[in-house]
């Protein structure tokens, strides 16, 4: 039995300098009422719902709290995953893959009531690590530095990545930041954790997406050219830095591995048309090229964006970075691209699309890496 | 669709844990489930975890803990980590299941690890749950909530439900003399329950549950592994998950509406028609007196207003007709998001014939129910022997 | 093996948390003792406190209406313990009615004898009539109404 996403909604997105917010679960029915208005559907059409929210950072423990209703799950199954929110895809998807329902709606929403970084301190055991002050950015810095070191790369070229993200952004209707960045305004800003400079980090802001995914009949019921889920992966590693190998990304060439082996994928880059990856740092962008086997080990650097080989068309997590909702915004997009209702920056034969998702919230420490193969 | 069935399941000790780490307090779980079921990390497909954070000083604690789940070796593992308050429990077992009955994976383990004793004080946390904006300052937490249903329960149903309260405390304490994974274990009197203090009127000391560490495995696979590895495996016919609005005024608060609407779904699915009849022992989610009552009514075991009445005849003592939570409650042991699985995991092995000194004889179906937020989720999953 | 370390911590994270436009607007109402509900125009149903969407009918609400300060109390509580962190005992809490809303709303409960909990069922009783009794100095917050009083 085929699933297939059938719509998708945005809220808004904010940044910090705007003040008129709205609270994350006021997004989140924003966003999933649109996506539902769409295809004409009414929340009583939805069997499930699954959101993907972390307490920590929605300020409020038991976050879907609020947003269960938010959805329209009001008197309906409902859950919550506190991961990367491809990962509430996934749970969904299995959902219906289960057979006992039809219809879901999939939703994340990015609060910016904390920042976000010291949170996340918290998320470190208190007997090694906290008190070293470690957060999801130095974990994440520790890997680019260990990446660099391995394989002798030059800044440069972790700003050419930076560069062709933004490149995307500014032709990208829904990208928050469309602003382009070049190589040299990255070489120029300040360092924030060496090797980390301020334009190779993403900056979290606040919005919302949903998806809504049903089973093959209904699927067709709604939209005439679903996008299909042809398959998913993930993988987490181990929490000690020491314990694993820092300059690769392990967890995401086992999903790749998965998804590649069951999808008859020989060739990734023949294969897939686009890609929507998680470039947390444009360090991290190269070593998912590598983990995806778009490129020998090292040689990340390589890719770069072109027609034959699409990469981040939404412009990446340095223009839109909406934390853990930021995986369901990459699919949407990709969901957009396929139905041919990309906007501006529509490309030609979008047939076949991988998301990678990434929870990343304990920086290097216990990551989870997981892929959304889409396919028309 | 193929059947899920569960094969094993790992309890720890509870109460204050200082002995291990947050960690070695899931290994431990893992440790016992993998045991029980003689299987090895390898042999696990994939893991769900749970947790309800920030009680443990650790927040999405999976993080450190994750070595625990087999991520650190070999290709790692695909982990998941759920957290709905305090039904997490339960939606980790929903998780599971979902993970076999979709046909992705065969062995799926289930952990939650909670160690309640790592904050001061649980209801401060609890107080971070609600509202920020309007709720938060009236101090309000769970013991709160489940307060006013019991005022509202006393004014619109039986004026005396407080010596109803104190039977189902004694029962439960009673009960975990039973269990040597329970946390309080009370040989308590009437006496002890009315000279009890208030704690959040009308609730007293003694219908409150404990604030525990504690942590749960439970192992949850297809149909084919099932039949290979265990001879009379936990089979799942029914479950179902509801959620309903936060706000405190658009639900009853006298009777637990949302949870009989789930019911309903629940045994339709598991095709029990009369689960006073069929369902042999239920572990029902009781944080404070006041809910296990409650939960009879939603449930169908009793009318509405009336679930005092099971109470009157003993039919949900130890030795009564349909025994609930011989393992001592949530009433006795509260690592919070460990609770709704080890609800599941208590049903799974009364169905299983392995509950030892709580067993109760001949049971066929189990319930295991779990509810979470604010009065406003509930779990629930029918097992059974065939 | 040593005896296990206990390790103390304590977390201060400081939020800045978004009200929203609808919360917004109804503490600033509370600013001028003006208690604004939201009516669903598919449901009929009056919300205090007030929020973008009916969670039922699934609709955005638009629709401002002002209910009255005085309500009914559908159910009470009395705190008697101090948790750490939170308010000094003992305090009354109620689940309010305003008239003209559909619902009830959570908020204290003022001028009561709470000296003797055998008495609460006495003093206290659902369905009572309730006022709400404003702080003289209002700064757009729930504690702007200081409590509800029995009448």
């Amino acid at each position: 039995m085929k699933v297939g996403i059938i719509s998708v909604g945005f809220s808004d997105f904010y940044d910090k300098s705007i003040n008129e917010r709205k609270t994350y679960y006021e997004n989140s029915f924003i966003a999933t009422k649109r996506a539902l208005d769409e295809i004409g559907m009414n929340r009583g059409d939805v069997d499930v719902f699954v959101e993907s929210s972390i307490d920590l950072f929605a300020g409020r423990l038991i976050s879907n709290m609020y947003t269960c209703t938010a959805v329209g799950g009001y008197l309906k199954d409902e859950t919550n995953t506190a991961e990367d929110s491809t990962l509430a895809l996934i749970y969904a998807y299995m959902k219906l893959k289960s057979g006992l329902f039809d219809v879901a709606v999939v939703n994340s929403s990015t609060s910016l009531d904390v920042d976000y970084v010291h949170a996340s301190t918290t998320i470190f055991d208190p007997f090694i690590y906290r008190p070293l002050s470690m957060n999801y950015l130095s974990g994440l810095a520790i890997q680019a530095s260990s990446y660099m070191k391995s394989f002798k790369i030059k800044e440069e070229l972790a700003a050419k990545i930076v560069e062709s993200n933004t490149e995307n952004a500014s032709k990208n209707p829904r990208a928050f930041k469309k602003k382009k960045i070049t190589v040299s305004d990255v070489i120029k800003s300040e360092y924030v954790i060496w090797p980390l400079r301020e334009l190779m980090i993403p900056e979290v802001v606040s919005g919302s997406v949903s998806l809504v995914i049903a089973t093959e009949n209904i699927a067709k019921r709604y939209n005439d050219a679903p996008i299909w889920i042809e398959d998913v992966a993930w993988f987490s590693d181990g929490y000690y830095l020491g314990s694993k190998r820092l300059d690769f990304l392990t967890a995401l060439f086992n999903a790749a591995n998965k998804v590649y082996n069951k999808c008859n994928i020989m060739n990734p880059k023949k294969d897939i048309d686009l890609f929507e990856l998680s470039d947390v740092t444009p360090y991290h962008q190269m070593m998912i090229y590598e983990a995806l086997k778009l490129t020998e080990l090292g040689k990340g650097y390589e890719i770069i964006n072109n027609d034959s080989l699409r990469i981040n068309l939404s412009g990446g997590n340095i223009s839109t970075y909406l934390f853990q909702a930021t995986g369901l915004f990459k699919v949407a997009e990709a969901f957009l691209q396929m139905s041919n209702k990309a906007g501006n920056n529509q490309v030609e034969k979008a047939e076949r699309a991988l998301i990678h998702g990434f929870t990343h919230v304990a920086g290097a420490s216990t990551q989870t890496h997981s892929i959304v193969l889409l396919s028309k | 669709m193929d059947k899920v069935a569960i094969i094993g399941v790992g309890l720890t000790k509870t109460g204050r844990r200082n002995d291990v780490s947050h960690q070695e307090l899931a290994f431990e779980a893992i440790k016992t489930a993998l045991k029980n079921c003689e299987l090895d990390i390898d042999d696990i497909d994939a893991v769900v975890y749970g947790t309800m954070d920030n009680f443990d000083g650790i927040s999405s604690p999976e993080r450190f803990d994750s070595i625990a789940l087999g991520c650190g070796r070999g290709r790692g593992k695909p982990m998941m980590k759920i957290t709905t308050g305090g039904t997490t429990g339960m939606s980790l077992a929903l998780t599971a299941y979902y993970h076999v009955a979709s046909g992705l994976y065969d062995t799926v383990l289930a952990i939650g690890v909670q160690k309640v004793s790592e904050n001061v004080e649980a209801q401060q946390v609890l107080n971070t749950a609600v509202d920020p904006i309007l709720d938060k300052t009236f101090g309000l937490g769970a013991i709160h909530a489940a307060a006013f249903q019991a005022s509202r329960y006393r004014s619109t149903y039986k004026s005396n439900i407080e010596d109803y309260m104190c039977n189902v405390a004694i029962i439960n304490r009673k009960n975990a003399l039973r269990n040597p994974f329970a946390h309080l274990k009370l040989n308590i009197t009437d006496d002890d329950y009315y000279s009890s203090p208030y704690l959040v009127w009308p609730l007293r000391l003694l219908d409150s549950c404990p604030s525990s560490d504690g942590a749960v495995a439970v192992i949850f696979a297809s149909s084919k592994v099932a039949k290979r590895l265990s001879e009379n495996p936990a089979w799942i016919k029914g479950l179902g998950y509801i959620s309903d609005s936060y706000w405190w005024g658009t639900k009853p608060i006298e009777f637990w509406d949302n949870l009989a609407i789930l019911a309903k779904r629940v045994f339709k699915m598991a095709k029990i028609s009369n689960p006073f009849k069929e369902i042999n022992v239920a572990e029902l989610y009781n944080a404070f007196t006041i809910q296990e009552i409650m939960e009879y009514e939603a449930i169908g075991l009793a009318k509405k207003g009336q679930g005092w009445k099971l109470l009157d005849e003993g039919i949900t003592c130890f030795h009564g007709s349909l025994p609930v939570c011989p393992s001592g409650g949530v009433l006795s042991t509260n690592p919070i998001a460990a609770s709704g699985l080890i609800r599941v995991a208590e049903a799974a092995l009364q169905v299983m014939g392995k509950a030892e000194g709580r067993q109760i004889d001949g049971v066929k179906n189990a319930i295991a129910h779990a509810w979470g937020g604010a009065l406003q989720f509930h779990g629930l999953m029918v097992l059974s022997n065939e | 093996m040593s005896k296990p370390f206990e390790i103390p911590g304590k977390w201060e994270i400081e939020y800045k948390y978004a009200a929203g436009p609808y919360i917004s607007k109804f503490l600033e109402g509370l600013k001028e003792k003006k208690i604004f509900g939201i009516k669903c125009n598919s449901c009929k149903r009056v919300y205090v406190p007030p929020r973008m969407f009916c969670e039922r009918c699934y609709v955005e609400l638009n629709d401002w209406v002002e209910v009255k300060e005085t309500g009914t109390l559908e159910t009470f509580i009395v705190v008697y313990r101090k948790f750490y962190g939170l308010p000094d005992p003992p305090y009354a809490l109620g689940l309010i009615k305003l008239d003209g809303a559909s619902e009830s709303f959570l908020h204290y409960l003022g001028e009561v004898d709470l000296s003797r909990p055998e008495k609460i069922p006495e003093i206290l009783k659902q369905g009572q009539k309730v006022i709400a009794i404003w702080n003289e100095e209002r700064k757009g917050s729930i504690l702007d109404i200081k409590y509800f009083k029995p009448l």
